[in-house]
């Protein structure tokens, strides 16, 4: 009987623990509120008092008070990981262009109730054609679908180089093209402060179009488009690209993500493959330093993103996300998140140069107007040497194999890493082959290099003994 | 009836001793459920591909360069580390055994042990570029020696402690010089707790995440096996910790072997 | 003379390189500055921007959970550990070997191979996201440590206590509690020192089990989240720690107390 009591006791214990574990999260959760809104976004990528001013804004709208559980992630390929995972309650996505192609073809997205958002008006409508234009067969199912009722865009902008102009002069720059994040102006000082991100999409792009530059494309790439070619991806491809982005390692700092802007921004690196925004951002801050940023798209071309609100297929607050959308789509709200970040937002420039509080929220943090919706960085032209990404589709597994190696690849030579494998696997063969020889000779003699304790002791005491009796 | 069930239960258990052991089986439960089964996990997941049981993955692996690599490289992170970690360690193990005080004094070099190790690696890296060394190789080695050195002293100072003074002193007494003595009788008997603080240190050095990205961006087996996961490619990353699990069953047998008959050291 | 001392020595230079990072924290602490440059002068500036700067909602929040975590983790581990150390003392010889070998494994095993096959563990049989899993991670790698804590004590026990007490008359709970108990006590209270400092210092298994969107973070994955955003490091981070790390010092050394005691005993006997 007691046994019994004793087993449930202890049951009831475990039970218990876990019951206050399960149960932990309505202990630490704020007051209550009517509802929760999970947006899950890139980092960075928000104005910091918006989410606050988005939870008061939606309780003057509808009366109700919402919780926005705001988690961030660094890259696509994160992102569309847990995503597909499926565990995670998730309201609001900001993915990127090719990511949200590849989670419409999965079925993971439900379409974007424009009706409900009164400020859809205000996006750029180019941003939508473009991508409709690039994106023509998606298919969801068994039906045709277009990417523009499945997102709404918050930020767009190129992928590019920032440099400092100290360092580099602009002709260099521009002549070297991609090949400054190589050092192919091969300046010393260069060396050793190049950065790069540590998103294989990008790096593509950036290794692509270095070989198109200085037209080391396998012959049978060298016509293709700047469309085509970043989204081609084989093997003669990713062995090229693979081959020098091994090569770029000798005058590499490190791969980032997020980072490369505050380092470029303080000096500590000259050379950045970044976005856009990043760059806009860094070379504001950088003047506060006295470092002189530029950034530029080289003329061989480059790659031109989107990044948009899409809505998972089993979100929990549908219309919460709609709201949250409609809120960031308003022009005061979106052109606060480009002063804060520096990315350029979705919102039609015409309406924001037109709208009163964006012009006097503009000349509060010291901008120029006019100077501000006129510079190319922020609003290049869309041209056709700009490509957008797309779906790399099941050979996504051999370009993430591919950065791998890449990441992996030591500049010593490899070599070495051989030399030790086979030295380890021969260590651990003789110590084994040496344990076996051990455990034999101590049955038959008693006597061993390795002693325990109780072993030495006999021989201590037989020594004794035979001193003794010599004696 | 049910009562018979029990006194039959327990006329076939002899003594108290059985009875006492229910204390652990909800334990027994918790370990089985989240030790045993996800380790299971893993070497299933070692064998699926697409849904399918098959030796994909390890072909993969093998196939792919670029884990051979960093597996190459991390060991030899690890074996450099370790080696270090036993060249430094054993001084201050031998020394602090020797000392009166010692066996206080090995807290103070455990303690660091206890400090979270991301803001200590972090607070590494501080003082590296504030001296302005450069972030790397060596850097990566440092840090790793700096963190593992309490793991190599702890079971080396327990070990050596526990060495009974009169076999050193019986050798001197019978005419040997010191590093005879240290070489004949006291490193011998150390054996235990050089194996056990190689093991404590290679192990987890090995299989670090974080501290090498932090302190010089090279990229290890733990960072890999982390990013596999990251991207959902659960049958290569479970092939590779299925490896590191190998190696540490292999060194925990081992160590048993090693040490039989040995006290197990406790934690501190 | 120089016999004497270089060993001193030797010690001293090891320690000075064991603490430098350690006491890097504490000072920088003092200073006013965000990023690895020279400290401007004294200032409390960083101990109070653990409560103003405009991330100290998220710094205490992590705070929060941290604590929440690891008390829970601790009691849990504690509670289980240590009835599971009575009874897997008083198993057979066989089965005991083997239970303490598999009680070994999450010690001995790498952390990161434990974190993601409990991952894999959570996701295949669908355990809910967030507080759930991260909880019965860490008192999956603390019970050990708990029960490695108490082992000792047990095998220190004259184990016909135990039988002397049921021979008395007493049941077998009440021999537990009042026998077994007080002797393993300090054992059991130095294991839930022990998990608690884990439970607070851990990184990969939080990190790999918090699941991406459920927005709990602990002090550490906050940290290490911010290594990789270009905010930069905030300036509470160094005060914040050294707070902790006062208070994970105290605790250690207050655990080992007796540890001293004894030592001054002995060198009584000694004399």
């Amino acid at each position: 009987m007691k046994k019994i009591v004793l087993a449930t006791v202890l049951l009831l214990a475990m039970t218990s623990v876990f019951f206050s574990a399960y149960s932990a999260e309505s202990i630490t959760a704020e007051a209550a509120t009517d509802e929760k809104l999970y947006i899950y976004n890139w980092g960075d990528y928000i104005g910091p008092d918006v989410i606050d001013n988005f939870e008061t804004w939606y309780q003057a709208e509808t009366g109700r008070t919402i919780d926005v559980v705001y988690t961030l992630y660094d890259t696509n390929e994160i992102m569309l990981t847990n995503l597909t995972k499926g565990e995670e309650v998730l309201d609001l996505i900001c993915p990127s262009d090719y990511a949200i192609e590849k989670l419409m073809k999965e079925g993971k997205l439900q379409k974007i109730n424009k009706s409900a958002i009164s400020t859809i008006g205000n996006v750029h409508p180019a941003l939508y054609t473009k991508v409709d234009e690039v994106f023509t067969d998606i298919m969801v199912g068994d039906s045709q679908e277009d990417m523009s009722d499945y997102f709404v865009p918050y930020m767009w902008g190129t992928l590019g180089i920032m440099y400092n102009t100290d360092v580099v002069s602009r002709e260099v720059a521009e002549e070297a093209g991609y090949g400054l994040l190589w050092n192919t102006p091969e300046i010393k000082a260069l060396n050793k402060k190049i950065l790069i991100k540590d998103s294989i999409r990008d790096t593509y792009v950036a290794a692509l179009m270095y070989l198109k530059e200085t037209d080391s494309l396998p012959d049978a790439y060298k016509t293709l488009s700047v469309q085509d070619l970043i989204n081609t991806v084989n093997d003669d491809l990713l062995a090229a690209a693979e081959e020098i982005l091994i090569e770029q390692k000798k005058v590499l700092k490190e791969y980032e993500v997020d980072i490369g802007k505050g380092d470029m921004m303080a000096g500590k690196a000259y050379a950045n493959l970044a976005w856009s925004g990043d760059a806009l951002w860094a070379i504001e801050e950088a003047y506060e330093n006295d470092v002189n940023l530029d950034y530029f798209v080289p003329e061989v071309g480059g790659n031109v993103w989107f990044d948009g609100w899409a809505i998972p297929a089993n979100a929990q607050n549908v219309t919460g996300a709609h709201k949250f959308i409609e809120y960031v789509c308003m022009p005061e709200v979106a052109i606060t998140n480009s002063i804060e970040i520096g990315y350029t937002c979705a919102v039609d420039p015409a309406i924001l140069s037109s709208d009163s509080d964006v012009i006097a929220l503009l000349e509060d943090n010291e901008y120029v107007v006019d100077d501000y919706f006129n510079d190319s960085i922020r609003y290049p032209d869309i041209t056709s040497s700009l490509g957008v990404m797309k779906d790399f589709g099941p050979s996504q597994q051999n370009a993430l194999a591919m950065w791998e190696r890449v990441k992996s690849a030591s500049v010593a030579g490899d070599w070495v890493i051989w030399v030790v494998i086979g030295s380890v696997a021969l260590a651990a063969g003789l110590g084994i082959l040496l344990f076996f020889v051990i455990k034999n000779k101590k049955g038959m003699k008693g006597r061993a290099v390795l002693v325990s304790k109780t072993e030495d002791e006999q021989e201590e005491i037989e020594e004794e003994e035979d001193n003794s009796e010599s004696k | 009836m049910q009562k018979n069930i029990f006194l039959t239960i327990k006329n076939r258990i002899k003594g108290f001793h059985i009875t006492r052991s229910v204390f652990a089986y909800p334990y027994v439960l918790f370990l089985m459920l989240f030790v045993i089964v996800p380790l299971a996990l893993i070497l299933v997941n070692a064998f699926l591909a697409d849904g399918k049981i098959s030796f994909q993955n390890f072909v993969d692996l093998s196939r792919d360069g670029a884990s051979l690599k960093v597996l190459g490289h991390s060991f030899l992170v690890g074996i450099v580390t370790t080696a270090l970690c036993l060249i430094i360690g054993y001084p201050v193990a031998y020394i602090l055994a020797k000392m009166p005080s010692g066996g206080v004094l090995v807290i103070l070099f455990i303690l660091p042990m206890w400090v979270n190790f991301l803001i200590r690696t972090l607070a590494t890296r501080a003082i590296f570029q504030a001296m302005g060394v450069a972030l790397g190789e060596g850097t990566v080695i440092f840090g790793m020696v700096y963190n593992y050195l309490p793991f190599m002293i702890m079971p080396l100072h327990t070990t050596l402690s526990n060495i009974d003074k009169s076999y050193s002193e019986a050798a001197s007494d019978l005419g040997a010089d010191p590093v005879t003595v240290f070489l004949k009788t006291t490193l011998p008997l150390s054996v235990p707790g050089i194996i056990s603080g190689i093991i404590m240190v290679f192990i987890p050095t090995i299989s670090t995440f974080a501290i090498s990205q932090l302190l010089g961006g090279v990229f290890l087996f733990g960072d890999s096996i982390n990013d596999k996961f990251n991207h959902g490619l659960y049958g290569v990353g479970s092939v590779m910790s299925l490896v590191m699990l190998v190696f540490v069953l292999l060194s925990n047998v081992m160590l048993k072997k090693f040490n039989k008959g040995e006290a197990k050291s406790s934690v501190w | 003379m120089v016999k004497k001392i270089s060993p001193k020595i030797y010690l001293i230079i090891i320690l000075a390189l064991l603490y430098a990072p350690i006491i890097f924290v504490v000072v920088f602490s003092f200073s006013n500055t965000t990023n690895f440059t020279f400290p401007r002068g004294f200032s409390l500036e960083g101990y109070r921007a653990i409560f103003t700067s405009s991330h100290a909602e998220k710094l205490l929040d992590s705070l929060k959970n941290t604590i929440i975590i690891a008390v829970i983790s601790s009691i849990a581990s504690t509670i289980i550990g240590s009835v599971s150390a009575v009874g897997i003392f008083y198993m057979k010889p066989k089965t005991k070997a083997t239970f303490e070998n598999i009680n070994q494994l999450p010690i001995v095993n790498s952390e990161i191979v434990m974190a993601v096959s409990l991952m894999l563990f959570f996701t295949t049989f669908s355990f809910p996201t967030g507080w759930l899993r991260i909880i019965i991670g860490h008192i999956t790698f603390c019970t050990p440590y708990v029960i490695l804590s108490v082992m000792p004590r047990l095998m220190q026990m004259d184990s016909n206590i135990y039988e002397a007490a049921l021979d008395l008359g007493a049941s077998p709970v009440k021999a537990l509690v009042k026998v077994i108990l007080p002797i393993i006590f300090p054992g059991i209270i130095s294991g839930a020192a022990i998990a608690f400092t884990l439970s607070i210092d851990d990184f990969i298994i939080t990190q790999i089990n918090k699941g991406a969107a459920t927005g709990i973070d602990t002090l550490s994955t906050y940290l290490y989240s911010s290594t990789r955003s270009a905010s930069g490091f905030e300036p509470f981070w160094y005060p914040l720690f050294t707070i902790i790390i006062i208070i994970v010092i105290t605790i250690v050394l207050l655990v080992n107390l007796n540890k001293f005691k004894t030592k001054g005993k002995k060198k009584e006997e000694e004399d």
